[in-house]
């Protein structure tokens, strides 16, 4: 590929998680059942 | 918590049963990209590698089990999305959308002029995700083969006849130039 002079990195550099996206999953993973269901855990391990 | 190394010497990356916000954006600076790419070089579009990059935190936080480094877990971390985008590929009420998406001709999301990555995404997906991993992620074929859980020899071939499709194509297409 690089006779041709181009870079397979540098074609993907623009392909990325917008920043709406990781804001919607920090939000989706506080909030859903994986939080919930270690919060479970973690009460049902300390009593 | 996350990256914690423990009295033992060994690599945590969960040591209590919680999360929080700092560990949740941590992770995606580190490795958001790399989820991200990953599916993309199989849908050729955002909204299925938005769904797959989701999946993917979502499972790598409900992991409890240790890393034995941060090698060992980015590695984790592209096992898991190439399985999500594979399953993905497979499922029959996917191929139906993509059906209609070829009908209606709008399944391309990125720029036309990109000769390079068009030529990449149209590769056989056997094709495209070691031309990925060893290109984009920098992997060997021995390591791809380990994430791939494949022969070394074959991810060598696979390489090679790789490099040769889009050796033929990039011609091709400079040639009508």
């Amino acid at each position: 590929m690089n006779s041709y002079d181009y870079d397979y990195k540098e074609a993907l550099k623009d392909i990325k998680p917008s920043k709406e996206l990781n804001d919607k999953l920090v939000n989706d993973l506080l909030n859903n059942k994986v939080a919930k269901k270690h919060k479970k855990l973690k009460s049902a391990l300390l009593h | 918590m996350l990256g914690s190394i423990t009295s033992e010497g060994g690599y945590w990356m969960k040591i209590e049963p919680y999360f929080s916000e700092n560990d949740i954006r941590n992770a995606i600076s580190i490795y958001g990209d790399t989820v991200y790419k990953i599916p993309f070089s199989y849908y050729k579009n955002h909204a299925d590698a938005e769904d797959i990059y989701q999946n993917v935190f979502t499972k790598y936080f409900q992991q409890v089990v240790p890393f034995e480094s941060k090698v060992h877990e980015k590695a984790w971390l592209i096992r898991v999305t190439i399985n999500f985008s594979k399953s993905l590929l497979r499922s029959s009420w996917h191929k139906r959308i993509i059906l209609l998406q070829e009908y209606h001709d709008e399944t391309v999301y990125i720029d036309e002029n990109n000769i390079l990555l068009n030529s990449v995404l149209e590769l056989p997906v056997k094709y495209r995700e070691v031309i990925h991993l060893y290109y984009y992620e920098g992997y060997s074929t021995r390591e791809i083969a380990a994430i791939l859980s494949q022969r070394e020899t074959t991810i060598r071939t696979q390489l090679q006849r790789g490099r040769e499709i889009l050796r033929l194509k990039l011609k091709e297409d400079f040639s009508y130039e």
